[in-house]
């Protein structure tokens, strides 16, 4: 089951430039939420203050808190947030050293899993899970290059549901896609929403509208108006959003 | 009219191109030619057994290159294992240095090390390795290593000071691999939930294993190389099979410590084909060093995306 996300007061900077200032937002349990906004509104920066990637980044510094059912994931191991809040990428990144099977595995080999056979078995459940099993069953030792984009991208799902994450962050994960690709993952993500709870990335304003449960717009750094998607599309409350969503500007 | 002039300018230009590259490639074969003409007294009397001939012996009129091809190859061995450890390691250190001011301050004195000259090298070697390897091998100063009494002077000195020489480009390049592995692929892992040092396994060092073998490579060839440091702590004898702690000679220190002096002519061939040799095989390291460097960047530019 998936576990609630709540963000209080997060503001985040590069050196002295801010890129976020004060956001507050609940992402709920088992919903899909969509972050919307122009690029440069600090969408992507967000979400990865969430999984604590950003600290990462030489230079980040974030303040505020952020939530995973009611505990502060800045007091946790960063390595342990980053198994329960797994994180899929604009471009698929599977390791291009690895075979298939093993990018999948990976994630349960760090954490400790040696048998095979288990590896074998989750990994399996896993590319299920993706919807790519089917695919690639019969090539699992092959190099990850040999999929196309869009299969890369659904590898890449597999590989952090491997790890039986609660959250999964999606971070414009179908933006080098094509409309097919797209599709597919689309589908993908109405199908996870039941086990894992999902915050995706969208510059896409139909993406969010088809897939999302409740949607937030940022611009410049700012949450302005959160919602359900619904409600943020049709009845927008502030001018900005309007515009935004009306296809004035962004 | 104009494009007339337009296209004498471009004459002119590819003209000057042509001859700078000309002047480049030209000073290169030349300078092989010379070593050829020079050392052609010496390949007449020895042939290809030049490059096993166990002796340099003026006396019998003997000329042989094995002694100084050992010296080379245990010099440079000894210098690579010793820059590749520590070289390598530094520079992943170096990557993992999350304060910037530090990184670049170490980063500069790393560049700085690199050009160096090499006889200052040679003299700090002189003043400490020497000095460090007699005390730790000297029985009668009550030193232990070694079955051999040492003087300090020999193959290990001048392996230990080829390291020094050779590591910040070790660094260097290793650096340089491992700042173009792809900074998605190292997030992928980290996102895994991967600690640092599972993220530099993972995503990282897979993609710098050529470019820190190429990066050996071209130490080794600077190693070949090198004269002046290397005949100073070496002890300059002509011989193999003295073991590490022996007196020896390497192709290149050979030819710095004896060029300058007054030898029969066929020595002073001799000489010129032991630089024949060194240059043969300097080049062939440089050019396996390159190609690894060149090829990791190939593969890496094949990636799907």
């Amino acid at each position: 089951m998936g576990k609630a996300l709540e963000a209080r007061g997060v503001s985040a900077r590069f050196n002295e430039q801010v890129i976020l200032r004060e956001v507050t937002l609940q992402m709920p349990a088992n919903q899909v939420t969509a972050i919307i906004g122009p690029p440069g509104c600090g969408k992507s920066t967000f979400i990865r203050c969430l999984n604590r990637l950003h600290e990462t980044t030489p230079g980040a510094t974030l303040s505020g808190e952020v939530l995973l059912d009611g505990h502060s994931v800045y007091d946790m191991d960063p390595t342990e947030v980053r198994r329960s809040v797994a994180m899929i990428f604009h471009r698929p990144n599977p390791f291009p050293t690895m075979s298939i099977l093993d990018n999948v595995a990976v994630g349960l080999r760090l954490h400790g899993l040696r048998n095979r056979a288990r590896l074998a078995e989750s990994a399996e459940q896993a590319l299920r899970r993706a919807a790519l099993w089917d695919e690639v069953k019969d090539r699992l030792h092959l190099y990850s290059s040999v999929l196309s984009l869009g299969q890369q991208q659904r590898l890449c799902i597999a590989r952090a549901l491997a790890i039986d994450p609660v959250v999964v962050l999606m971070d414009e994960p179908a933006s080098t896609l094509d409309p097919l690709s797209t599709l597919v993952i689309e589908e993908l993500i109405e199908e996870l929403k039941r086990q894992y709870t999902i915050i995706i990335v969208t510059h896409n304003l139909q993406q969010a509208a088809r897939v999302a449960d409740k949607t937030a717009f940022f611009l410049d750094g700012e949450m302005i108006e959160q919602g359900t998607t619904t409600a943020l599309f049709t009845t927008p409350q502030d001018k900005r959003t309007a515009d935004y969503v009306t296809g004035r500007f962004g | 009219m104009r494009q007339v002039s337009a296209r004498g300018w471009n004459g002119l230009f590819a003209g000057v191109l042509a001859a700078c590259v000309l002047v480049v490639i030209g000073a290169g074969i030349l300078a092989l030619a010379t070593l050829i003409v020079a050392s052609a007294p010496s390949i007449r009397e020895f042939g290809i057994s030049f490059l096993w001939i166990p002796a340099w012996n003026p006396l019998h009129r003997q000329y042989g290159a094995l002694p100084f091809l050992y010296g080379s190859f245990l010099t440079a061995g000894i210098a690579v294992l010793l820059a590749g450890v520590i070289g390598v390691t530094t520079a992943v250190a170096l990557t993992q240095i999350g304060v910037r001011w530090l990184r670049s301050v170490l980063s500069l004195l790393l560049e700085v090390l690199a050009v160096i000259p090499s006889v200052v090298y040679g003299v700090w070697a002189l003043l400490v390795i020497v000095p460090i390897i007699a005390r730790l091998t000297d029985h009668q100063a009550g030193g232990s290593v070694g079955a051999f009494t040492g003087s300090g002077f020999g193959m290990l000195a001048g392996g230990v000071v080829l390291g020094v020489m050779v590591m910040p480009t070790v660094v260097a390049v290793t650096r340089e691999a491992i700042a173009s592995a792809p900074k998605d692929i190292a997030e992928a892992a980290m996102a895994l939930g991967a600690t640092r040092q599972e993220t530099v396994a993972l995503a990282v060092m897979p993609f710098v294993r050529k470019g820190i073998l190429g990066s050996l490579y071209l130490g080794l060839a600077r190693a070949f190389g090198e004269a002046v440091a290397v005949s100073l702590v070496i002890g300059n004898q002509p011989r193999s099979g003295g073991g590490l702690l022996g007196r020896a000679s390497t192709l290149a220190s050979m030819l710095a410590h004896t060029l300058s002096g007054t030898v029969p002519p066929l020595q002073t061939a001799a000489l010129y084909e032991l630089g024949l040799v060194l240059f043969l095989i300097a080049a062939v390291f440089y050019g396996l060093g390159r190609s690894y460097i060149a090829r990791e960047a190939i593969s890496l530019g094949f990636l799907p995306w």
